[in-house]
């Protein structure tokens, strides 16, 4: 056994190893240099390891002291080498996050920054009038455009030379006539309403909104081909005082609970009774103002209880069944709201107009 | 329908309503107001409510005094009138016309007149003017007017000139009249349906004699009048005027004309136009002495026969064929027209100042042959308007008295035939029925006899059956629902109690509807706007576009600019495109779900063309439309979980048409196809053709646009959703990059579809990352690089693995591609 040193120089040399450890640790500026003094001190052959291997040369007593004081080194170098670990990593991060720093506002504003599309108005308007009925236990109908003649009028209750048919001036196809007459334009949604009753699944509640066709020359007001909602409902007990209640509670969910409907008689060939319905001006509450010509309502659409001449078109018995049926112009209520003041912008698709009215609404 | 209130209330008891004095004061507002609402509710919908003032409030009746010349002035005289004043006035005047004693109407200084022209005091050749003498024209009684405006002796020096001649300032209410309504084109009707509403009594109007026609003159020839065919009218009241027939009360009755928006044009046309307005009922006057053979007859017309109208127009008639009935004509009696029935008289038989005798005609015709010569001939009048929606057989006499009263005369004859006591229809009306329409049980038959009666309805009451008997100026009540919205209109709409219809169902969209939101709204959310087109263009726009096929077609165009129904979505997207590009805007993109129609069987509805729900995009991209187009369709691809291999690459323009409808023709170079598994074609894809691009974009923009359109349902029939959650692996991925050197002839996605079947199970992605072509590479070829994801389920994927997938890529390029694995060796 050797005894090439005894205890007392071996601790001075630990002292000597931590005073040195201290020196170098202070001079260590990059992570690279903390990794090279870590492997000097710590690793293999390095100074703890190559100290302590003079352990076995010591007394009993004397190995324990030693051993001791070596764990203390170790861990004195170990906690500095994390601490300037910390201190070096926390530094590079601060000064690549310098490096990396940009103008974030510059993305808000680049060329090529991804725009949000939008969707038209009709679009949202439908949508939400849609939402609401569904709400109120509706299914949503579509049906084609280009309809038959018996489908637009006759079912309806509009023969020929019928007055009502003055009012709805309508492109016909150039086609042969077939079962149900000649082939045009549907001039209302309602047609789909005569294919609803027709499949028989009854009670219907449903809305049916669309692409309707006047043969109007465009104008303010007025455009070719615009588009409607009608509702539908036919079931067993059905009133008037449904309508009224049903188109109230419309009213409210889509304009606001301050928005009253009222209905006033019209006539229509396929509603009796018939009546127009008139809401709160939406523009002023009621008070009177330009829009509503002083009268604080503005007319929003026709209604009425399901003709029962409809009805025997149909194959639905009157006697048993009653139902009311309502629509207006989507396009017009999108004027209303927008304040549109000519219904051609319409017609132009112009991306200006179009891409106003994007995101929430 | 113009009412003057003035006039309506000469129908309207209301003694009972304070305070109220009929003519002599202003309407209050007030009553205006509760008017206005009255007939609003009762569905005669108030248009307009003019205020109307006379213009008159200064102007007095005066007498003339005596008349000067005045030295040195040849048009001009100074005369001296009396009127309210304690004075005598004088007043400098250009009209010869009048004589001392005469009546005139006296504008006073202060005076405005109708025409806005204020009255002041002024000094002509040293003579004070202190007021103005007035012709007809300047006091607003006539259009035109020569001299002065002499007043019958009657009328009271100094009392106010309107009062004098009965006219006042007016209210005219602007009334919509719906097309059910006849009785209300008229003031009587007008008059009858608002006064229950008011709570006063309709009174019907009387005269002061009854109607006794001379006997002394044999003119049978009248009696020989006929109507030919007993389906173009129902009676026949005709009467003989004797001329000179003057208009009484001219004044009153001119200004009510004007006020109603009718001109006045003769006494006698006055005299009819005025009564048609009070009762609904037209009348037309023949010069009787042109009438060949003393009398008319109704008829068809028949083969070429022509009339010239009132208007000087010269026209062709039409006679029934094919089943069609033609134009409704009157004849004299050698069976010549001369005039079209209830719409435009005839220029032959047309009165004249030198009339001696007034044929008056008063048919009740029937409404559709009214309707259908009326609108063919593109000739709408009031008379016409009021024959179409059927008038009250029943009213010829009272019409021809209201007639008679207001020429002050008496017929020298009258032949009255035809139905000459119409039949009141009885309609059955169940209580029951009544309640479960309207949902109100307080209504029993006593109530609704008492809604009824005030509009000339009858009721009998027999439990629930009511008997109801129409009046004939309803002839648009015929059946039970009719009757019960006339108890529902006087009833009151705003009386209903409200009550929300209850759904059975629980509502929800259809699940294209919602594929159809979703879409719209990931297409929103790709920047892309969306545009709503019209669906009708002209002929060459389909053309233009590619698309040769026949569209269908409006028969009755607006204009040639839209003929043809939309066959694809493209030519509204060019014209939208154009709209935006020359007003500087290109940077956007465009998209649209909507219908496009083509001749062919509706696959849905029997009977209707082909009308199908299409998708389009039109997108725009700095150098190629066609990519910006293909990356929309492989985001819309994945997003209806569709394959992508249905997309083919320049595929041949006689495969773009299909059950699906017609598509576009596109770039040659830089189109795809997509078809379904039977090889239709179901849409298309790629760039706008350069001769599109030239003429539409490169004037205006260096841009290029690209072009997606497909068929919405044929899409989705095409989607494989994931039915169930697949499972996914624990074990790390590889990526294994391919560089294969190919032919151009063999597209990138040929190349794809080999690895992902080398691979098999293995592959989770395969995407192309790069695709170039060199002199360092054969001619005619280009190398194609694709980055595959693999991975195992059962365990991490081995070296093993990796190099059979490179064996069998390298074989299977060889083999299938004509080509070679590059690196890989």
């Amino acid at each position: 056994m050797l005894n090439n040193e005894d205890l007392g120089s071996l601790l001075r040399r630990c002292d000597e190893i931590e005073e040195s450890f201290c020196v170098e640790i202070d001079a260590v500026s990059t992570l690279e240099e903390l990794v090279e003094l870590e492997r000097r001190f710590l690793g293999k052959g390095g100074e703890i390891s190559s100290v302590s291997r003079q352990i076995a040369g010591l007394e009993s007593d004397d190995k324990r002291t030693f051993g001791q004081r070596i764990g203390s080194l170790r861990q004195r170098i170990e906690d500095g080498v994390s601490q300037s670990k910390i201190e070096l990593e926390a530094e590079e991060t601060s000064k690549r996050e310098e490096q990396e720093a940009v103008d974030l506002t510059q993305y808000l504003v680049f060329i090529d920054t991804p725009k949000l599309g939008s969707l038209h108005l009709v679009t949202q308007a439908k949508q939400e009038l849609e939402d609401i009925f569904v709400g109120m236990g509706y299914q949503v109908a579509e049906g084609p455009e280009v309809e038959t003649e018996w489908h637009n009028f006759e079912a309806l209750n509009i023969p020929k030379f019928h007055p009502a048919r003055d009012g709805q001036d309508s492109f016909f196809i150039d086609h042969p006539d077939g079962d149900y007459g000649s082939l045009l334009l549907r001039t209302h949604t309602s047609p789909m309403q005569v294919r609803l009753m027709q499949s028989g699944e009854l009670p219907i509640y449903a809305v049916i909104p669309g692409k309707v066709f006047r043969r109007d020359t465009p104008d303010a007001r007025h455009t070719p081909n615009f588009h409607q909602i009608e509702g539908l409902v036919v079931d067993k007990g059905i009133t008037m005082g449904h309508l009224s209640g049903t188109v109230g509670a419309f009213t409210k969910a889509y304009f606001g609970s301050n928005i009253e409907a009222r209905l006033r008689p019209a006539y229509f060939p396929f509603t009796e009774p018939s009546a127009e319905f008139e809401i709160t001006c939406t523009v002023c509450l009621g008070e009177g103002c330009r829009t509503c010509s002083s009268t604080g309502w503005i007319e929003l659409g026709g209604c009425g209880m399901v003709h029962p001449n409809v009805f025997s078109a149909v194959g639905i018995d009157p006697e048993t069944y009653t139902g009311f049926a309502f629509g207006f112009g989507i396009d017009r209520l999108v004027q209303m709201k927008y304040a549109i003041s000519d219904m051609r912008v319409f017609l132009d698709n112009d991306v200006r107009f179009l891409s106003q009215f994007k995101g929430v609404q | 329908m113009r009412v003057p209130l003035s006039w309506l209330v000469e129908y309207l008891d209301l003694s009972s309503l304070t305070p109220y004095q009929p003519f002599t004061a202003t309407f209050s507002d007030a009553f205006i107001d509760e008017v206005t609402e009255g007939l609003n509710e009762l569905g005669m919908v108030v248009e307009g409510v003019e205020r109307v003032s006379t213009g008159l409030d200064n102007v007095v009746v005066a007498e003339v005094l005596e008349i000067e010349d005045i030295e040195g002035a040849d048009h001009i005289r100074k005369v001296l009138v009396t009127s309210d004043e304690s004075e005598p006035v004088t007043v400098v005047c250009g009209a010869y016309n009048f004589e001392v004693g005469d009546k005139v109407p006296f504008a006073k200084v202060g005076a405005v007149l109708p025409g806005g022209f204020a009255i002041s005091r002024r000094k002509m050749k040293g003579i004070t003017s202190n007021g103005m003498l007035c012709s007809a024209k300047e006091v607003g009684l006539a259009e035109d007017s020569a001299g002065l405006m002499v007043l019958p002796e009657d009328l009271s020096t100094g009392a106010l000139f309107g009062e004098a001649i009965g006219i006042f300032d007016d209210v005219v209410y602007d009334l919509a009249i719906e097309a059910n309504r006849p009785d209300a084109n008229s003031i009587i009707g007008v008059a009858r349906d608002l006064a229950p509403r008011l709570g006063v009594s309709f009174v019907p109007p009387s005269w002061s004699k009854d109607l006794r026609p001379s006997e002394e003159r044999d003119l049978l020839e009248l009696e020989h009048s006929e109507i030919v065919d007993p389906d173009l009218a129902t009676r026949a009241t005709l009467a003989l005027l004797e001329a000179p027939l003057r208009l009484k009360e001219s004044p009153k009755i001119h200004r009510r004309l004007r006020l109603a928006g009718m001109r006045p044009i003769s006494d006698v046309v006055d005299a009819s136009n005025y009564a048609m307005l009070e009762y609904g009922f037209p009348s037309h006057p023949y010069d009787y002495d042109k009438v060949r053979g003393g009398g008319i007859r109704v008829r068809v017309a028949t083969e070429a026969e022509e009339l010239r109208t009132l208007d000087g127009s010269l026209r062709q008639l039409l006679p029934s064929q094919g089943g069609h009935s033609g134009d409704i004509v009157i004849t004299d009696l050698s069976d010549t027209p001369i005039g079209l029935a209830g719409v435009m008289g005839g220029e032959s038989s047309e009165i004249s100042a030198s009339t001696t005798r007034v044929l008056l005609e008063l048919i009740a015709f029937n409404r559709k042959a009214i309707a259908r010569t009326s609108k063919r001939l593109n000739l709408r009048s009031e008379a016409s308007m009021r024959f179409e929606r059927g008038v009250d057989p029943a009213a010829t006499i009272s019409v021809l008295h209201r007639i008679c009263d207001l020429l002050s005369t008496e017929p020298i004859s009258i032949f009255d035939f035809g139905d000459t006591d119409p039949h009141r229809r009885t309609v059955e009306v169940r209580v029951s029925r009544v309640r479960e329409i309207l949902g109100v049980s307080e209504l029993d038959g006593r109530a609704i006899s008492l809604l009824l009666a005030p509009i000339g309805f009858e009721v009998q009451a027999n439990g629930d059956l009511l008997m109801v008997r129409v009046p004939t100026f309803r002839p648009d009540c015929e059946t039970e629902i009719d009757v019960i919205e006339e108890i529902a209109r006087h009833f009151g709409y705003k009386k209903i109690q409200g009550e929300v219809a209850k759904s059975p169902y629980v509502g929800r969209l259809t699940d294209e509807q919602k594929v159809q939101r979703q879409l719209r709204l990931l297409l929103r959310d790709l920047g892309i706007h969306e545009a709503i087109t019209s669906t009708l263009y002209a002929r060459h726009d389909h053309q233009e576009v590619g698309v040769e096929d026949h569209p269908l077609e409006v028969s009755n165009p607006l204009s040639q600019d839209e003929v043809a129904l939309r066959m694809t979505m493209l030519p509204g997207h060019l014209k939208a495109l154009s709209y935006n590009l020359s007003r500087r805007i290109d940077t956007f993109s465009f998209f649209e779900i909507g219908r496009v129609v083509s001749l062919g069987e509706s696959l849905t509805y029997d009977g209707l063309p082909n009308e199908r729900v299409r998708v389009a995009a039109l997108v725009s991209d700095k150098e190629n439309g066609a990519e910006r187009a293909t990356q929309l369709l492989s985001v819309l691809l994945d997003f209806f979980s569709v394959d992508p291999s249905v997309l083919y690459s320049q595929p041949s323009k006689d495969t773009l048409s299909s059950r699906y409808g017609r598509f576009p023709v596109l770039h040659s170079g830089r189109r795809g196809g997509i078809y379904d598994h039977n090889g239709e074609v179901l849409g298309v894809v790629g760039e706008l053709s350069p001769q599109l691009t030239k003429r539409v974009v490169e004037p205006l923009s260096k841009f290029r646009y690209g072009w997606l359109e497909f068929d919405l349902e044929a899409m989705l029939s095409l989607s494989k959703r994931a039915k169930e959650a697949q499972e996914i692996s624990n074990y790390t991925s590889t990526d294994l990059d391919l560089s294969f050197e190919v032919p151009e002839s063999v597209s990138a996605f040929e190349v794809v579809r080999l690895v992902r079947e080398v691979a098999g199970e293995l592959v989770s992605s395969a995407q192309v990352f790069d695709v170039f072509r060199s002199d360092k590479l054969p001619q005619g070829t280009k190398s194609v690089g694709v980055r595959l994801r693999l991975e195992r389920l059962d365990r991490p994927l081995g070296e093993r693995d990796i190099k059979e997938i490179i064996k069998e890529a390298g074989a299977a390029a060889s083999t299938e591609l004509k080509g070679t694995l590059r690196d890989h060796k």
